[in-house]
C-alpha cells in the first residue's frame, strides 16, 4: 500500500502539490491550535507580553515544520513531481486563491468593519490573525479538495 | 474597449477617489487634538454610501450608452483575466493583514504614549481602519491586474 512517505523515487499516487497542501493544513492546525488555546488575554487593557512568546513560537514553529516537511517530501518524491507547475496546478492555485480571497475579505470586513462597534482592540488584532489562519486553511483545503476531486480547471 | 474593461476603470477610479477622500479625512481627524469616533463612523458610512451610488450611476450610464456590450455574457478571456487577478490580490491582502497581526498588538501596547486626550476606542478604530485600507488596496490590485491584462492583451 502506498503511503505519503514512500522510498525515494517511488510514486505514492498523490500529487506533490497535494502533499504540500496536506502538510500546510497539518502544521497550521497544530501550531495555531496551540497558540489560540494558550495566548494570554489582556487584563484591564494591558497586553501580556507572553503573547509575543506564543506568537513567535507558533509562527516560527509552523514555518520551520512546514519547511522541514517540504524538504523531506522533496527528498522522498521523484524529481519530476516537484518540477515547475503545469496548467492544472496553476488552475488549482488560482481557484484556491480566489476562494481564499473571498473568505479573507468577508473575515476582514467582519473583524475590521463590523466587530469594532462592540469589541476591544486586542480582539480585533487576534481576530485578524484568526482570519489569516482560517484563510490559509481554506486555501490548502481547496487545493486538496481540487486534487482529490480530479478538478482540471 | 470592452464593457467589462470600462466597468473596471469605473471601479478603479471611484475606489481611489472615494476611499482616498475617506482616508485623507481620517488621518486629518486623527491628527487633530479632539478625535470624534462618532464623526469617524459617520464619515465611513458616508464613504460606503457614496461609493455604491457613484458606481451604480456610472455603470448604469455605461450600460445605457452601450446596451449591446452590456448585455453580452462574459467570454473566456474575461473569466481568465478575472481568475488570474485573484492571486496578486490575495497575496496583497494576506501580507497586509499578516503585518497587521504583528503591528496591532504593538499599537495597543504603545497606546498610552500616543493617545493623549483621545478616547480609548480610538485604538480599535485605528486598527479597523488599517484593515479597511488593506481591503481597499487588495481590491485596487485586483482591478489593476485585470486592467493590465486587458491592456497587454492577455
Amino acid at each position: 500500500m502506498a503511503t505519503h512517505f514512500d522510498a525515494p523515487g517511488r510514486d505514492s499516487g498523490m500529487a506533490w502539490r497535494e502533499k504540500r497542501a496536506w502538510l500546510g493544513l497539518a502544521t497550521l492546525a497544530i501550531a495555531y491550535g496551540i497558540y489560540f488555546t494558550n495566548v494570554p488575554v489582556p487584563v484591564d487593557g494591558l497586553v501580556d507580553l507572553r503573547w509575543l512568546f506564543w506568537f513567535a513560537a507558533a509562527s516560527l514553529g509552523q514555518g520551520l515544520t512546514f519547511g522541514l516537511g517540504i524538504a523531506l517530501l522533496r527528498w522522498r518524491s521523484p524529481r519530476g513531481d516537484y518540477a515547475a507547475p503545469d496548467e492544472r496546478d496553476r488552475a488549482i492555485d488560482r481557484r484556491a486563491a480566489a476562494i481564499a480571497y473571498y473568505v479573507l475579505m468577508v473575515a476582514v470586513i467582519w473583524v475590521g468593519v463590523i466587530s469594532p462597534f462592540g469589541t476591544s482592540a486586542w480582539r480585533i488584532a487576534q481576530g485578524s490573525l484568526l482570519a489569516i489562519v482560517t484563510t490559509e486553511f481554506v486555501r490548502y483545503g481547496a487545493t486538496v479538495w481540487s486534487y482529490r476531486r480530479g478538478w482540471h480547471g | 474597449m470592452s464593457f467589462k474593461e470600462k466597468v473596471l476603470w469605473v471601479s478603479l477610479a471611484t475606489t481611489i477617489g472615494v476611499w482616498g477622500w475617506y482616508f485623507i479625512g481620517f488621518v486629518a481627524a486623527l491628527a487633530a487634538p479632539g478625535f470624534d469616533p462618532g464623526a469617524a463612523t459617520g464619515r465611513f458610512l458616508g464613504a460606503v454610501f457614496l461609493l455604491v451610488v457613484i458606481q451604480v450611476v456610472a455603470i448604469t450610464a455605461l450600460a445605457i450608452w452601450t446596451p449591446k456590450e452590456a448585455s453580452a455574457a462574459a467570454d473566456d478571456r474575461d473569466r481568465e483575466f478575472a481568475r488570474r487577478a485573484y492571486v496578486p490580490a490575495f497575496v496583497t491582502l494576506s501580507l497586509l493583514v499578516a503585518t497587521l497581526t504583528v503591528v496591532a498588538p504593538m499599537t495597543i501596547m504603545t497606546a498610552p504614549a500616543w493617545l493623549g486626550a483621545r478616547p480609548a476606542i480610538t485604538v480599535a478604530i485605528v486598527i479597523s481602519n488599517a484593515l479597511l485600507l488593506s481591503l481597499v488596496l487588495a481590491e485596487l490590485v485586483r482591478s489593476g491586474t485585470q486592467l493590465f491584462l486587458y491592456r497587454r492583451g492577455g
